[in-house]
């Protein structure tokens, strides 16, 4: 329950680690992909991906109208993999992996917790379920939720109590110079930054990060008819985009299976990336400082997001600049194969390096 | 079968695109003929394109755009080889552009310059005692030029556009913000904004200025879209970019996640891997899909019309299976209005082939284009050359003055792409370096290093008056592979337009003495075109802006299109384009083009008043095969 | 094949003194085995075998690389061409067919013929990084990326 402003503001910090946290996941099944193969499996990822950046900045902007105080450089924030993602009670591994099946059905959990995955496809989630992560995501310290849409929920009645509760002036006292605007983040496919400064910005831009993806079961759809994220994987896993017929209705169930054009998708024409790479596994010298180098620009990444949120508004285009250097360093590292362990590449590790 | 439309037009690049928008939108019903493929309409087609590009030994401007001998396009690579190539280069001087027959035309490869004319550009004659006038004045294209502004996306600010006379309505803004200047533009900048040089008697202040673009940039909230033309959303405040197009169902999707913000690929010219930049694809799927029907590999061969009245009763086109093939059936386009948008080339072609519009002996006559006088240098310090927009930023100050009345005026474009255009760097530095430098190793990857960053191209693109000489003919001997006319084109550049080049070269070397850049103007390793003047050696290409081939003007004797681009001979036959330009000036063409096609949409629209509202198409006549 | 694995193994180890670039930078274009095919089968096994051998000779016999490599290799009238126009390979992405008079007196091979060896050959060329920009249409920096200053990579 959310009771105070600090309630609130632990509330929106642990959302934008948990958007932050789906985005290296996302990040090692595009970037595996090689080129020349996956054409709509690569739009379809990239589509989530960028969405998810936009939560974050929705969420920080949230947590800047109360005049919280996001520290996304502090230990423990910026999560190692593999790392828990919250299901209800239970949580549930997120790995950095290829694309692969295995993948695929992580990001339906991910972006639907309720949903079950097949058991073969997800032996290694049973495996190693046992295994703790070094640090867990703070979500963990504020639950039970039993989806991540109740937690947004939870977040909105929480504003709204305080709202009731401590008049709407009260509980935003954030500076304005600390929002990100909408026209600043480009990348936002079907939806846009919103400038947070009182309570309905604030509920609009929670919904729509709720509307996008996050959980929402009522409607495959969110407010600008875009398929929520759930729904794009499920294309990708069953190989076929939804008929548009089959977008229009609502209330239709997790399990309703795309009958439209179907479009190739392949687990071939990937790098072998190695599961949860760690920089330090790598051996000393050229492919260790390779790894560094990713380490090092998703850092920078992490850094400038830290300032943008913190009124270097201009920082943020530059950090959209680092985010695809950290693709081509990345690229490097996934074609290179791994000595002693034939048929295994390297990989990013996101590790974040103060 | 034979259909009737309210309007056929011939060429879907950007004024077909333009007409097949606002016509259809305005409830009329277009027949739309492409000579050549439509192989970018679609997304997998696009890749397809942006393939041939990667593997394409030469990255000329049509390498993605493949060859098609059923509709040939010119080729950068035949300029100046005699005998080869699609046009017929009769002299004294090879015509040095290019475009592409394709659907989307040549806004495939286009740079995106959005520049406006200067008022004084449409009064060249009255003003300057050279050219001709343009029949309308700056202030009646104002609206316009917002509307071709808003359909291309133009990313600039007002305030720094506003120069030797250029004005805009108040409370204007551009649908985006402006492309940031490169680092190269403000080192350049740095040294050069402010400094003056004498023009007319009097210092001229110059400035490394943003360029207008027709690319995705920042929308400005701002911006307030005109009446009537508002997204399907309603809302007219704040641009919407258009993103890459797909015509599937899913098409709007890739709108939505592709090509949003220039993303900085450096191939403007020739494809934009994400269609960040316009294209006349953007407009074309925009169009009331109900109303336009699009018909693609179907070449206009002929205007038929009616000997006693002189109007057209239909345009008759070569419809071929595949572009391996000469097989073709002939077919005639029916409709009440008709308007040839094939380019400056085609279009006088076509004419000259259906030996119409000839009345006042101009057609195919005044060809023009931008000769582009190239000097390239390498920067003191590395300026991270190779990045960007192929161009971010040029010299406008010098583009009107008193001094046209004796030589021409010059805007000059600041590349980003090194010396690629001139020496095909980096490929040719890399040859050179490994060939005769004998280099390998940390040595060859230091040395490119340090020189690829330092480089800098500038292009000074030059007036050139009309000039009834310069032209555009069709000879029975030059024919393509379906039997239609090759050009043959007549063209040199005169005095005036030499004089501009000399002005540019005195320019260019105080720049480069200023900046401290050594000049690297090399005959030598550039595949240039080379014309010598006053015994000064100048280097230069094309800009692709073919114009003045079907002259607007205000007589019949003296022109052949009205100031509605209205063929003065065919009450409803329509020529539009750059071919009905009076005179250029210095700005790249496609923004006035479009500009001149929204104020041709609306006089079509009005003499279809009075007909009936279309109610779609109604079968109507004979088919003719050959 | 089994016994390719070796003769790729010099090959990259080559490629490396002949481009300045670090093995991990060279296996990150993903170029290596078809770049390694595109020289063996445009000059031959044999020329392409003693290109390798030659370079295991110098590579061990110590003494000063540079000079060693100049004229047991890059001076050698057989090898120093393909040396040379491997170097362009890994550059520019681009097999450019052996001069006549190479040809003429070591034997011509359909497959030397000028061409851009592949769509990704051409992304992943060289030069692109030596000049500390991306291949023009390919690798996209990101918007508004162009307008800062140019930065200096650590290698």
């Amino acid at each position: 329950m959310i009771e105070t402003l600090e309630d609130l503001e632990r509330h929106l910090e642990a959302a934008v680690q948990l958007e932050l946290s789906v985005i290296p996941p996302y990040l090692c099944a595009l970037y595996t992909l090689q080129p020349g193969a996956n054409e709509e499996v690569s739009q379809i990822i990239r589509s989530v991906v960028v969405e998810e950046m936009l939560h974050m900045i929705l969420a920080a902007n949230v947590l800047n109208a109360v005049d919280g105080r996001l520290r996304m450089t502090d230990p423990g924030f910026v999560p190692t993999y593999p790392t828990y993602l919250p299901d209800g009670n239970e949580s549930f591994l997120v790995h950095l992996l290829p694309f692969s099946p295995e993948a695929v059905e992580t990001f339906l959990k991910i972006e639907e917790p309720s949903y079950e995955p097949p058991p073969a496809a997800m032996e290694s989630l049973a495996k190693t379920a046992a295994a703790k992560p070094p640090v867990p995501l703070r979500l963990a310290e504020l639950g039970p939720y039993e989806t991540v849409g109740d937690f947004y929920k939870a977040i909105i009645k929480g504003i709204e109590h305080l709202v009731d509760k401590l008049g709407e002036r009260e509980v935003f006292q954030g500076n304005p110079e600390r929002q990100i605007p909408p026209e600043i983040y480009y990348y936002a496919g079907g939806g846009q930054p919103i400038a947070v400064h009182d309570l309905r910005s604030a509920k609009a831009a929670m919904e729509q990060i709720v509307d996008q993806g996050e959980g929402e079961t009522c409607s495959m759809y969110d407010g600008d008819g875009d398929l929520a994220h759930y729904f794009r994987f499920m294309e990708i896993k069953y190989g076929r985009r939804y008929e548009p017929g089959q977008r229009q209705g609502l209330a239709l169930s997790l399990s309703e299976v795309p009958r439209g054009e179907p479009f190739p998708v392949s687990y071939e024409a990937v790098y072998p990336m190695l599961r949860d790479p760690r920089t330090g596994d790598y051996p000393a010298g050229e492919l260790r400082q390779a790894s560094l180098a990713v380490d090092a620009a998703y850092s920078h990444l992490i850094r400038q997001l830290q300032s943008a949120f913190d009124g270097r508004k201009d920082l943020l285009l530059p950090a959209v600049g680092t985010m695809f250097e950290l693709k081509y360093k990345a690229l490097e590292l996934l074609k290179n194969p791994l000595p002693g362990q034939p048929g295994v590449n390297a990989g990013p590790a996101f590790e974040y390096v103060p | 079968m034979m259909e009737d439309y309210d309007v056929v037009i011939v060429g879907a690049g950007i004024a077909g695109a333009i007409l097949a928008k606002v016509l259809t939108q305005g409830g009329r019903s277009v027949l739309l003929l492409e000579a050549g493929t439509a192989t970018a309409m679609t997304w997998d087609g696009y890749l397809s394109n942006l393939n041939s590009f990667y593997t394409a030994l030469a990255k000329v401007p049509e390498s993605p755009y493949p060859y098609n001998p059923d509709a040939p396009q010119p080729d950068v690579l035949a300029i100046g080889i005699p005998g080869s190539g699609y046009f017929v280069q009769d002299g004294p001087v090879a015509y040095g552009s290019t475009y592409t027959r394709t659907a989307g035309g040549t806004t495939l490869h286009w740079l995106g310059t959005c520049l406006r004319m200067l008022p004084e550009d449409f009064e060249l004659r009255s003003r300057f005692g050279v050219g001709r006038d343009w029949p309308f004045a700056y202030g009646d294209l104002r609206d316009d030029y917002g509307l071709a502004e808003m359909e291309i996306g133009v990313a600039a600010e007002v305030e720094e556009q506003e120069y030797l006379g250029i004005t805009f309505p108040k409370g204007y803004v551009y649908p985006m913000h402006k492309i940031p200047q490169s680092w190269s533009d403000q080192v350049l900048g740095q040294v050069i904004d402010g400094r003056s040089v004498d023009l007319d008697g009097r210092p001229r202040e110059l400035k490394v200025r943003s360029t207008p673009q027709g690319r995705n940039s920042i929308p400005n909230a701002n911006y307030r879209y005109p009446k009537g033309r508002e997204p399907r959303d309603g809302q007219d405040r704040g641009y919407r970019p258009v993103g890459a197009v797909d015509p599937r169902p899913r098409g709007q999707d890739l709108a939505r996640d592709l090509g949003q913000r220039c993303a900085g690929n450096s191939a403007c010219v020739p494809i934009c891997p994400i269609q960040a930049k316009y294209n006349a694809l953007k407009t074309l799927v925009h169009a009331d899909g109900d109303r336009l029907t699009v018909r693609t590999q179907a070449v206009a061969s002929r205007v038929l019309a009616d000997p006693a009245g002189g109007r057209i009763l239909g345009i008759e086109y070569k419809a071929y299976e595949s572009p391996n093939s000469p097989a073709y059936t002939t077919q005639v386009a029916r409709g009440r209005v008709y308007v040839l948008a094939a380019h400056a080339v085609e279009n006088a072609k076509l004419l000259l082939a259906s030996n119409l519009a000839g009345t006042s002996g101009q057609l195919g006559r005044n060809l023009m284009d931008h000769p582009v006088l190239l000097r390239w240098g390498l920067m003191p310090e590395p300026v991270g050359s190779f990045r960007g927009p192929l161009s971010t930023s040029g010299i406008e100050d010098l583009r009107g003055g008193e001094f046209r009345a004796a030589r021409a005026a010059f805007r000059v474009e600041v590349g980003n792409d090194g010396w690629t255009w001139p020496t095909g760097s980096p490929e040719s530095e890399v040859l050179q370096a490994v060939g005769q430098g004998n280099l390998f190793g940390s040595r060859l990857r230091a040395q490119l290093r340090e020189t690829l960053s330092r480089q800098i191209r500038l292009g000074f693109l030059v007036e050139q008056l009309p000039d009834p000489a310069n032209r555009v003919t069709i000879d029975p001997q030059y024919r393509d592979a379906i039997g239609n006319f090759r050009p043959v084109i007549q063209y040199g550049l005169s005095d005036y337009t030499l004089a501009g080049m000399g002005a540019g070269t005195m320019l260019a070397e105080r720049l480069f003495q200023w900046l401290g850049m050594a000049d690297r103007t090399n005959a030598a390793q550039s595949l240039l075109s080379q014309i010598t003047w006053r015994n000064q050696l100048f280097l230069w290409g094309g800009a692709g802006h073919f114009a003045g081939t079907h002259v607007m003007g205000s007589t019949p004797a003296s022109s052949v299109v009205d100031s509605w681009q209205r063929c003065w001979d065919h009450e409803n036959l329509f020529a539009v384009g750059c071919g009905s330009f009076p005179t250029m000036g210095t700005s790249n063409p496609t923004l006035t083009l479009a500009a001149t096609t929204f104020r041709t949409a609306r006089a079509i629209l009005k003499d279809l008043e009075a007909y009936a509202p279309a109610s779609g198409s109604a079968p109507t006549g004979e088919e003719r095969r050959p | 094949m089994a016994d390719e694995a070796p003769d790729l193994r010099t090959f990259i180890d080559l490629s490396v003194v002949l481009t300045g670039f670090s093995e991990v930078e060279l296996l990150g274009t993903g170029m290596a085995a078809l770049y390694y095919g595109t020289v063996r089968g445009a000059v031959g096994e044999g020329v392409m075998g003693d290109l390798l051998a030659t370079f295991r000779a110098v590579s061990h016999g110590g003494g000063d690389l540079e000079t060693a490599m100049r004229t047991r290799i890059l001076g050698d009238p057989r090898l120093g061409q393909v040396a040379r126009n491997l170097i362009t390979l890994w550059y520019v992405g681009n097999w450019y067919e052996m001069s006549q008079l190479w040809r003429d007196a070591y034997g011509i091979s359909p497959s030397d013929v000028t061409r851009v060896v592949s769509a990704e050959s051409y992304q992943q060329g060289l030069m692109w990084a030596a000049g500390e920009t991306h291949p023009q249409g390919a690798h996209q920096p990101g918007f508004g990326t162009w307008a800062l200053p140019p930065a200096r990579s650590s290698s």
